[in-house]
């Protein structure tokens, strides 16, 4: 049993990476990993407010009608982010609210908080939820903060706003706007692909997405069949 | 009988009313919680601006003069003026609304610009409002220093109000730099700049104020 709760906490950080492998989440990770404080701090306010409507829905999905739970679950969702915005305002550092402000609501309809409510926490304890939504936010900070760092350094030749490389040219501005992102996001994502394949082949075998990860399993986006 | 189960439309919009009732709740609460905090935060973060644009010499901010849009406060060290602090905001941004302040001494001389509040794109438009000193591994343990550098807003310091110059960027034929890929947010600070000198300069505050004090 001990080593299931440890499985729900891992398996966001590379198996299940919700960037890297369900492709959620795509709008922050394009508008925010300019630097790598930026990603760092997108990713970790995403993560207080997966844990934290992980929790509220595993513990109120038995209780509400199937027909609306969308909604509801939008509803904490949202209560969460204007709760983490609030805070971020109060006691984050005047510089990182600034550049992350106007992406911090925007949270709400980030896919991986709704999926991960729909896909896992209606359906398991809040214990487990709570490991879920923690993993799979760690894993988006890992992910955003490599990406930032990535970027920072081909745009500046800086990381973490520390210069690596003085003498670096500022006017390589692709990396800082939105298509270099995606075009060193389809980079990394060529990299995890090819050493999951090889790992297959290595055992004789085809690479298969994880068990729920494949869409003829998921039910997110059939709300009509509700019954 | 399980709630689940209700097909009933009344039963669900119940349901989902109470959820929000619930959240709304907690929203006010926390809004109350935070709300000393944030304008707490706030007030340092404008107190803090003000120390850059006049720093060493001012003891005390007063009260503020609202002249032409902008308000005006005047900058006191040993219960004289030595200076004053405009700000002002333009929706002329990138990104929406930059509120500014500028600095001027007794002389009507730019001391300084700092931007208090923007929404400029990270990377870029950010950089020409963002006073950051720029670390690298060979100055780490250095304390910053009280105004780190910004070459866009340091082109002002210096700057006579009462002389005209060419208040434009250097792509609409002015004396100003600008920053490639945010011109849009340079030429909305530059002519935020100059509206705010235009009227510190206009409105002869320095002479009316000490007037006012004798």
């Amino acid at each position: 049993m001990k080593n299931s709760f440890f499985k729900d906490f891992v398996k966001g950080i590379w198996k299940e990476n919700p960037v890297l492998v369900l492709l959620l989440g795509t709008c922050p990770t394009l508008a925010l990993t300019g630097s790598a404080t930026n990603g760092f701090g997108m990713g970790i306010a995403t993560t207080c407010v997966l844990a934290g409507s992980n929790l509220v829905i595993s513990l109120i999905a038995s209780v509400t009608p199937k027909k609306i739970r969308i909604p509801v679950y939008i509803v904490v969702i949202a209560a969460f982010v204007t709760v983490v915005d609030l805070l971020l305002q109060a006691y984050a550092p005047a510089a990182l609210y600034e550049s992350l402000g106007i992406f911090i609501p925007l949270i709400v309809v980030n896919c991986i908080v709704l999926g991960r409510a729909e896909a896992f926490a209606s359906k398991n304890s809040p214990f487990r939820s709570i490991l879920d939504g923690l993993g799979m936010g760690l894993g988006f900070t890992l992910t955003l903060t490599m990406l930032g760092m990535i970027r920072e350094f081909l745009t500046g030749g800086a990381i973490f706003e520390v210069k690596i490389i003085p003498a670096w040219t500022t006017d390589f501005l692709l990396p800082g706007a939105a298509p270099g992102a995606f075009i060193i996001v389809g980079c990394i994502l060529a990299v995890k692909n090819y050493f999951n394949r090889r790992a297959a082949i290595r055992n004789h075998t085809l690479y298969v997405p994880p068990q729920g990860l494949n869409c003829r399993n998921c039910g997110i986006c059939r709300i009509s069949d509700d019954k | 009988m399980k709630l689940r189960d209700q097909e009933n439309i009344v039963v669900l919009g119940v349901f989902l009313g109470v959820v929000a009732l619930i959240a709304a709740l907690v929203l006010a609460i926390m809004s109350q919680l935070t709300a000393e905090p944030i304008r707490e935060a706030a007030e340092k973060n404008r107190q803090q601006a003000f120390h850059r644009l006049l720093l060493p010499e001012f003891e005390r901010v007063g009260e503020a003069v609202s002249c032409g849009g902008f308000d005006f406060f005047p900058v006191f060290q040993s219960e004289k003026i030595v200076g004053f602090v405009g700000q002002g905001r333009t929706r002329a941004g990138y990104g929406g609304a930059i509120e500014a302040l500028v600095g001027f001494d007794r002389s009507g001389k730019i001391t300084g610009v700092q931007i208090l509040r923007h929404k400029e794109t990270p990377g870029l438009g950010a950089n020409v409002c963002e006073r950051k000193f720029q670390r690298t591994i060979f100055n780490l343990g250095e304390p910053s220093p009280a105004v780190p550098a910004n070459r866009y807003l340091d082109q002002f310091n210096g700057k006579e109000v009462f002389s005209s110059g060419n208040w434009r960027i250097s792509k609409d034929g002015g004396e100003f730099e600008y920053l490639t890929g945010a011109t849009v947010t340079s030429r909305a600070i530059t002519a935020l700049v100059n509206e705010i000198a235009t009227v510190f300069a206009g409105a002869q505050l320095i002479t009316a104020e000490e007037e006012g004090a004798k």
